[in-house]
């Protein structure tokens, strides 16, 4: 309640703010309804402004690991501003990356495609959000891994990492993971991730006593 | 009338091993046509005089034939035998079908050609015969004589099962009944009809007749005479039927005593061979320690076929090579029994699999190598990898796997079987959070559905209040709103 | 009879500061207040006001429920009999009424709001019917839940508005927002109230209520009369929600609902368009034909069997791990799919029987190299790169619990360790494990409230035993009542494509 009104210069500060992805879909969500409105009058509104929250809610959503509804958000958005506007066209793009789970692609788009500036600091976060959440992934996924795909994985040079480069590696091995250089093989080791809940460990217990008193 | 074992049970066929290339499938529409289902090109290990000496009655010619037309070594001295067989009895049908299968193999043989003569003179006689038979019975119904109407109908039971009309033979043997004035003359009845019954593979009826016969008021020195007889008859039905373990238990429990009195049916040596199969199909190591090898009585039906005996022993002590080897020997032999001939590769292919799982019994882990040394020594020597994934020896495992009976699996980077071993922690949170879950979503089913019941909701068919209907047309433009991205 | 400004102040103002009075006194002043506004709206006082535009800046919708929601009710009134229109532009979403309209549905007051439940209901769904005919369903959506939020948190309680919100959410594809409602164990319906304990006590409308039931039955208004059809479509609908947003597992568990509900006389098409998608999802979640839940009536299984063939089949095709007949099946019933919108869904299946294949590899293998899983579960020719990208997704997503291994300098193909259990770091396996464990079980608790909350309905009341015995006689006439039109056709998931 109580939010300013939707604007460039609001959308600015947002996309610049400290809040947590979470925090910033909730506010991005009420601005939705204003955006849908803003669509209505033709000519009425700035289409860089639409644009520009668009573009930031999708990444949002994709901070906040919702691909399902990013989809659904592209689909909602206004037609001509979808097939028209480039910074939604690179979402559309990202988004068929990471749906088909193409990660060297999804970092060529992150980086390499023309992000408006406002667009640029959630760009950033995204970006190294993904690579966090990639990292985790396979350093739980690989036993063992060759430098090139886990720099491919990563977003990193392979060609470098194919040599062996050690500032590459060293970027591995400062997560825990180790290097076999005579295999020329990267060993992952498990990132453990925080839990968002860390009680006691009687759950179980608790929860076969409660099926049990009540039985079905 | 013609006899050659049309099966009650319908056997399964699917059996018939692809790694046996001498075998071909059963022709079921034609069972009783001259056309062979096997053909065996290996030598059997034993001497056809002397195996056929075993035997009396009906079932000589059915063995001599089934070896004539299934051996291609002893094919042509089986049905020369055969051929004389059925010309010393009185069954025309017989004799034909013989020559017929004589003539196919060796068409230049003296015996190749039908002695119309004889077929035209036994044929009278037979008829005669029959005809004297019908009004001797006849006669001794009009007198009302119990004993001597049972006589005449055993009599002319007799004479159409010498003449092969075994259809007739067991109507004539059922119309004994009700004349038998003591448990014997029952107890005489019932074998008959179990005779015929083997004669034309009807195991029901075996089955059926064994169970009267055990239900029969015998006196228990009679029960003690016919008990072997008729657990050796029991565990063929049962052999027959695919029952492996109770056919095995039947044959165990048959009495040495049976002796040479069963022959017309079964010998000695056939109880040793069909029940040791059967126990070694059906078995693990320590019941067929404690319940074959050990057992004193049946040890001396296994003196006469020592190498069953060996096999099992084999079995027993882990040496699953070996037992398979003696086996595979004596494949030829099994496939030219008339009873074991369709159950040969059912049974093979069970001891095969039991094999593997008991020798896997000890390890958490084994190399396929070392199995494969064990269960596909010929792929061994020959593939390049013989522990690769297309290996018949690999498929075969996965096959096991993928059908329950191996609780393990593959490794194929280190070559190795892994037992199954779970991670009882993981395990039990898992099913914890998954019966939370489901109890859950029962609960709310169940609560809601008191509420619908309650409110009186519950489906009718005449809901008539309107509601606009949902998404009509609006369908079609979500369908394809993907096709945007594409 | 004309009343002032001032007069309505006042009279509204009677309910501000109601902490420092009781529960008693604050329950008559409101419906004091109810009675004096419906009194005003039938002698036409409030019509003076019609074309007032700032009348309503005097009001504060959070303290003035009663007065702001009568005084909206009847310029809205005005505007109609004005305009002759059901949805005047002034209604119209950014039109002076609905914006008025939005400032109320977010900041009423969830008490006073109980007292006036069919103005209530009737501004929501004024509002969820000018969004959509503004095509702006969106709108509509997000202001209908939090709307329903606010008046309960708990939404354990079936109303009208339920399947309005469902319906905007997935005209506006804004299928997230309906999480709120959706993720709530609905558990009542409005006639269970005031049948079983009329003579009882009945607590007041303004006390804290253990239970939303309380203040929520029947003659609350706040939900239209009811029929089967209602609670059938919301749980279809909502079910095709966490379809579209591919929670496979809830939307089994909305299906299910449908499903198995009690019938009496013959199956609701909607039912049998739910056991539809219930065989698709079952597939996609669990990886074989599930069975129609336990509660099912036989009649009903029955008539389910022979009513969804092609899909039985389907499920068929896809349990025999054959792929070639599930894609003959595919395209032999292709009309099928498009006719009941599920094309999206078929298309789904087909990628999920890949996934269930290498999963099903799991059990015979435990370790095996790319190109032995290319040959073994992969049907089409991949190169090794190929079917290493499509295993690698699929243990990274954690579908499959499984190690990747590169060998030495590509000598050899990429080797899969494929893990008995679930391969993660003990600790925060567990951890994770706890949490789910503990959300599961505090929606248990909740359940069995409500449960208990049931059960004392029930105690009180006969009229559940004849009711109960009545059901036990349904008989199926066979007759199916056309034409009830359900049907979105989840979007085909042409980007997930495995090829």
């Amino acid at each position: 309640m109580g939010l300013p009104p939707l604007s460039t210069a609001q959308l600015d500060n947002l996309t610049t703010s400290n809040l947590s992805p979470s925090q910033l879909f909730e506010t991005l969500s009420h601005y939705e309804s204003e955006a849908c409105l803003a669509t209505a009058g033709p000519g009425s509104t700035d289409p860089h402004m639409l644009s520009s929250f668009y573009s930031s809610f999708f990444i949002v959503h994709l901070l906040t690991d919702q691909v399902p509804e990013a989809r659904a958000l592209t689909q909602r958005m206004p037609e001509t501003l979808r097939s028209q506007d480039p910074s939604l066209q690179n979402c559309m793009t990202l988004l068929r990356a990471l749906w088909q789970t193409q990660h060297a692609q999804v970092y060529r788009i992150l980086r390499d495609s023309p992000w408006p500036e406002t667009l640029q600091p959630l760009v950033r976060r995204y970006e190294s959000f993904f690579q966090d959440k990639t990292l985790i992934a396979v350093s739980s996924s690989y036993e063992a891994i060759r430098p090139a795909v886990a720099a491919m994985y990563l977003g990193l040079d392979e060609q470098a990492a194919e040599k062996g480069d050690p500032s590459i590696i060293q970027k591995f091995t400062a997560v825990g993971w180790t290097w076999d250089a005579e295999a020329e093989l990267l060993l992952p080791k498990p990132i453990p991730t925080a839990a968002t809940d860390s009680q006691s460990s009687n759950r179980i217990h608790e929860a076969m006593g409660m099926l049990g008193g009540r039985g079905s | 009338m013609d006899t050659t074992l049309p099966d009650a049970f319908a056997p399964p066929q699917s059996s018939s091993s692809a790694a046996q290339g001498n075998e071909v499938p059963e022709d079921t529409a034609n069972v009783n046509g001259a056309a062979p289902f096997v053909k065996v090109d290996d030598p059997p290990k034993f001497d056809l005089e002397s195996y056929i000496a075993n035997y009396t009655g009906r079932t000589r010619f059915d063995r001599l034939y089934l070896i004539g037309t299934c051996s291609t070594l002893l094919s042509t001295d089986a049905l020369k035998v055969a051929v004389a067989e059925a010309k010393s009895g009185k069954d025309v049908g017989r004799y034909e079908k013989a020559v017929r299968a004589l003539s196919e193999v060796a068409p230049n043989e003296p015996d190749a050609k039908l002695d119309l003569a004889w077929v035209k003179d036994t044929q009278r006689r037979v008829r005669a015969e029959g005809d004297r038979l019908e009004l001797e019975l006849r006669g001794y119904k009009n007198n009302l004589i119990k004993e001597s109407i049972r006589m005449g109908n055993e009599e002319l039971g007799t004479h159409y099962h010498q003449t092969g009309d075994s259809v007739s033979a067991s109507k004539a043997y059922s119309r004994m009944r009700d004349y038998c004035t003591t448990p014997n003359h029952i107890a005489s009845m019932l074998f008959k009809l179990i005779n015929v019954a083997v004669e034309r593979g009807e195991w029901l009826s075996v089955q059926s007749n064994v169970h009267r016969l055990r239900n029969a008021q015998s006196k228990p020195e009679d029960q003690a005479k016919n008990q072997p007889k008729i657990s050796a008859a029991l565990g063929l039905a049962q052999m027959h039927s695919g029952s492996f373990l109770e056919a095995a238990n039947s044959f165990l429990l048959t009495d040495p005593s049976l002796g040479d009195t069963y022959n017309e049916t079964i010998t000695p040596n056939d109880i040793a061979v069909y029940g040791g199969l059967c126990a070694l199909a059906s078995m693990d190591r320590v019941e067929l320690q404690r319940r074959v090898l050990e057992n004193n009585s049946f040890r001396n039906f296994l003196e006469l076929e020592p190498h069953i005996r060996r096999a099992i022993t084999f079995f027993c002590n882990s040496k699953f090579r070996l037992c398979l080897d003696i086996l595979d020997a004596y494949r030829a032999d099994y496939l030219l029994d008339l009873h074991l001939q369709r159950h040969v590769s059912a049974l093979y292919s069970h001891i095969r699999t039991k094999s593997i799982e008991q020798y896997l019994v000890p390890f958490s882990r084994v190399t396929l190598e070392s199995m494969a040394t064990v269960f596909a020594p010929e792929v061994v020597g020959g593939e390049a990898r013989p522990t690769s994934a297309t290996s018949p020896f690999v498929q075969e495992l996965i096959r096991l796997i993928k059908d329950g009976v191996l609780d393990a699996r593959i490794d194929l980077e280190k070559g190795v079987l892994v037992s199954n071993e779970t991670d009882l922690r993981t395990e039990v949170q898992q099913n914890t959070l998954e019966s939370l879950r489901s109890f859950n979503e029962k609960a709310h089913m169940r609560i809601l559905r008191t509420s619908v019941l309650h409110a009186g909701l519950e489906v009718r068919s005449h809901d008539r209040k309107e509601g606009p209907p949902l998404a009509k047309g609006l369908a079609g433009r979500l369908s394809r709103g993907a096709g945007i991205l594409g | 009879m004309t009343v002032s400004l001032a007069e309505l102040t006042a009279a509204s103002a009677r309910l501000h500061n109601h902490t420092d009075l009781s529960d008693e006194l604050y329950d008559d002043r409101i419906r004091d207040l109810v009675a004096y506004f419906r009194h005003l709206l039938s002698t036409d006082a409030l019509s003076t006001f019609a074309r007032d535009d700032f009348l309503l800046d005097n009001f504060d919708p959070s303290a003035d429920s009663v007065a702001f929601l009568f005084i909206l009710r009847s310029q809205i009134q005005k505007a109609k009999e004005r305009t002759s229109e059901n949805l005047p532009g002034d209604v119209w979403p950014t039109g002076k009424l609905w914006i008025r309209a939005v400032h109320f549905l977010k900041n009423f007051d969830r008490v006073q709001a109980r007292y006036v439940g069919q103005e209530w209901r009737q501004l929501v769904e004024l509002a969820g019917r000018a969004a959509q005919a503004a095509s702006k369903p969106l709108l509509g959506a997000r202001l209908v839940r939090d709307a329903m939020l606010r008046l309960d948190p708990s939404c354990a309680v079936f109303t009208s508005t339920h399947l309005l919100l469902v319906r905007l959410c997935l005209r506006a594809r804004t299928y997230a927002c309906a999480l709120p409602v959706l993720d709530r164990h609905i558990c009542y319906f409005p006639a269970l109230v005031g049948r079983a304990d009329s003579k009882a006590a009945q607590p007041l409308l303004c006390s804290e209520q253990e239970s939303s039931l309380a203040f929520m039955g029947d003659a609350s208004g706040l939900s239209s009369k009811l029929s089967s059809k209602d609670y059938l479509q919301y749980f279809l609908c909502g079910g095709m929600i966490y379809m579209a947003l591919k929670q496979w597992r809830k939307a089994l568990h909305f299906l299910g609902i449908v499903v198995s509900m009690p019938i009496a006389g013959s199956l609701s098409m909607i039912m049998v368009e739910a056991y539809k998608k219930w065989i698709l999802v079952g597939l996609l979640e669990k990886g074989k034909l599930c069975p129609p839940p336990s509660l099912t009536s036989p009649h009903a299984a029955k008539m389910y069997q022979s009513l969804t063939r092609p899909y039985i089949t389907l499920a068929q095709a896809f349990e025999r791990d054959d792929v070639g007949r599930l894609k003959a099946e595919v395209n032999a019933a292709e009309h099928v799919w498009s006719t009941d919108n599920n094309t999206g869904l078929v298309a789904q299946v087909m990628n999920a029987f890949y996934k269930h294949t290498v999963i099903r590899l799991g059990k015979t293998f435990a370790a095996l190299t790319m190109a032995d899983l290319a040959e073994q579960a992969l049907p089409w020719p991949t190169t090794e790169e190929d079917a290493e990208s499509i295993i690698a997704s699929l243990v990274m997503s954690s579908d499959l619990g499984a190690r990747l291994l590169h060998s030495q300098k590509r000598t050899s193909s990429t080797m899969l360790r494929l893990s008995a259990v679930s391969h993660l770091p003990r600790l925060s396996h567990e951890m994770e494990m706890q949490v789910q464990l503990r959300n599961e079980g505090r929606s248990l608790k909740t359940l069995m409230s409500n449960l208990e909350q049931s059960n004392h309905q029930l105690g009180l009341s006969d009229e559940y035993i004849d009711n109960a015995q009545k059901n036990q006689l349904w008989a199926g006439s066979g007759e199916i009542p056309a034409s009830e039109q359900v049907g979105l056709d989840m979007d085909e998931d042409i980007m997930g494509d495995l090829h």
